[in-house]
């Protein structure tokens, strides 16, 4: 991601992020969000998440 | 020999047959820790009055007949993520510096039912977020990381403080600092045990767990902390079992997978050895050793950070959006990216994991256990946390210790860290055991065949020896 779109990403989150620290840690933002973005991985097709939610009151 | 130099079962049945009592035993552990804490700085808060009081009441009902068990009057540290009743909790973060809970974690509640001695809190890398814990040393070189995040525990346990210090473990934080710190350390099946009142960096990654001088130790310990909690929605309604008769079974017969991916591949050759060499120890004591291939490999690290960040940037947010100025820039750092990443990455993530479940449950079909490094290298210098591999490769030390002891997270299946060798420097090295779905006792069991057929669990690190 470019420095503009983190910069709008994080406005939206409601986070004060400073013009020089955006700039500083763009690097890191961006390759670190590279690799999770590989977790969209294409064929993932009717596979179901692996949650843990339980409707049960007991 | 002082009463801490002792191994927990000996300690536990001097006390049981009234030889020696619970405050004599804390009294030993107080004075390790005074002589060894100005080095390592493992405690965020220590607590002599509140185990010394903790002491007399145990020796007061044993002296009674009130004897509950093997755990009661040990010595007992508490990672400082674990909520302890009118005892500061900080998280080892400026965000919880004055945080008093009023109640006991579900852990600590249960442990201190067993009748065990809170010591004090031991620090983490800031709410468990990374795999160094800056603020401490390794007992076995000061100057060296002890692993994080439960690092503290690690360098209390290794350095003779306490027998049991507890942790948790997101993508490995048990078993690294167990691993960096030569201790056992034991990361249970996912939902075994309740993490009620433990700060949480990722619910559906954290496992609370213990890390420990011996084998048998971390067996009565995960016991004593195990079971449903309906306030844990991940916790799962299944009997605990004992896991400690039977840990001498032996492991004739068993089926121990051998990966010939993954954990083989960037991982320093004496960590390599180390786990080829504990291999072989199973094996002469008539284990069947079977090359199995590790899948979807090209997954687990996207997985595992893709569902941890965004969950733990939730849990963080209010703290993140008012005082960010307050965590290490590290923290903040990771909590703004999880800010950042699209909730589609994070839900296919979570789908991501079922398949890598299956998958595994499918290489699981031919093993009964699987044994690979605990770690791909051994314990950094705190000046300096980062891996240079040969092929000119720089790796944070954090991502090259989670590399190996995250698929144990993202499947949330059970892993045993023990002891397995030195490096040629006189750092520790660990070898991990993971199992099937509660198969606590059958991990247990190869981790105390090991133990008991190698010369490597159990020690003590020599600091504060010079000044004794």
């Amino acid at each position: 991601m470019g420095e503009a779109q983190l910069a709008a990403a994080f406005e939206h989150a409601g986070l004060t992020i400073s013009s020089e620290r955006l700039a500083a840690k763009q690097e890191i933002y961006s390759s670190t969000l590279a690799l999770i973005r590989t977790a969209s991985t294409p064929g993932l097709g009717e596979t179901v998440p692996a949650t843990a939610f339980n409707a049960s009151w007991d | 020999m002082e009463l801490y130099e002792l191994p927990l079962s000996e300690v536990a049945e001097k006390i049981r047959t009234g030889e020696v009592s619970p405050v004599e035993v804390t009294l030993s552990s107080l004075a390790r820790l005074e002589q060894v804490e100005p080095m390592l700085t493992a405690f965020a808060t220590t607590t002599p009055e509140l185990a010394l009081e903790q002491a007399k009441i145990a020796e007061k009902e044993i002296a009674g007949g009130g004897y509950r068990g093997p755990l009661h009057g040990i010595p007992l540290a508490v990672k400082d993520l674990y909520d302890t009743a009118g005892v500061r909790t900080t998280s080892s973060s400026q965000q919880r510096v004055d945080f008093v809970p009023d109640t006991d974690s579900a852990a600590v509640t249960k442990l201190y039912a067993a009748g065990m001695v809170l010591i004090g809190k031991t620090h983490t890398h800031e709410f468990a977020y990374g795999a160094t814990t800056p603020t401490t040393g390794n007992p076995w070189a000061p100057d060296r990381t002890p692993g994080g995040s439960s690092g503290g525990s690690g360098a209390a346990v290794a350095s003779g403080v306490v027998h049991v210090g507890l942790g948790s473990d997101t993508g490995g934080s048990i078993r690294i600092p167990a691993a960096l710190c030569g201790t056992v350390g034991l990361k249970p099946t996912y939902g075994r045990a309740s993490r009620v009142g433990v700060a949480s960096l990722s619910w559906s990654l954290d496992h609370v767990g213990p890390l420990s001088r011996n084998v048998v130790d971390s067996a009565l310990v995960m016991a004593a902390m195990s079971g449903y909690d309906r306030a844990d929605p991940a916790t799962v309604d299944v009997p605990v079992p004992d896991m400690v008769t039977g840990i001498d079974a032996g492991v004739a017969g068993k089926k121990i997978g051998i990966p010939v991916n993954y954990f083989t591949e960037q991982v320093d050759p004496e960590a390599m050895r180390a786990a080829e060499a504990a291999a072989a120890v199973l094996q002469s004591l008539g284990a069947e050793l079977v090359d199995v291939t590790i899948p979807m490999t090209e997954h687990i690290m996207s997985t595992e950070w893709a569902i941890m960040m965004p969950e733990a940037t939730a849990y963080h947010m209010d703290y993140l959006r008012d005082s960010p100025e307050k965590y290490t820039d590290e923290t903040r750092t990771l909590l703004e990216i999880g800010a950042a990443q699209l909730a589609t990455d994070y839900v296919n993530a979570v789908r991501l994991r079922t398949l890598i479940q299956a998958a595994w449950k499918e290489m699981f079909s031919s093993i009964d256990v699987l044994l690979a490094p605990t770690l791909a290298v051994g314990a950094t210098l705190r000046s300096d946390p980062f891996v240079r591999w040969e092929d000119g490769t720089i790796e944070g030390a954090t991502p090259a210790y989670v590399r190996l002891s995250a698929p144990a997270n993202i499947t949330g299946l059970p892993s045993l860290s023990i002891p397995a060798a030195f490096s040629a420097d006189g750092l520790p090295l660990g070898v991990q055991i993971i199992g099937k779905p509660f198969a606590e006792p059958e991990i247990l069991q190869c981790g105390y065949a090991l133990e008991q057929n190698t010369d490597v669990v159990g020690r003590i690190a020599p600091i504060g020896a010079e000044a004794a």
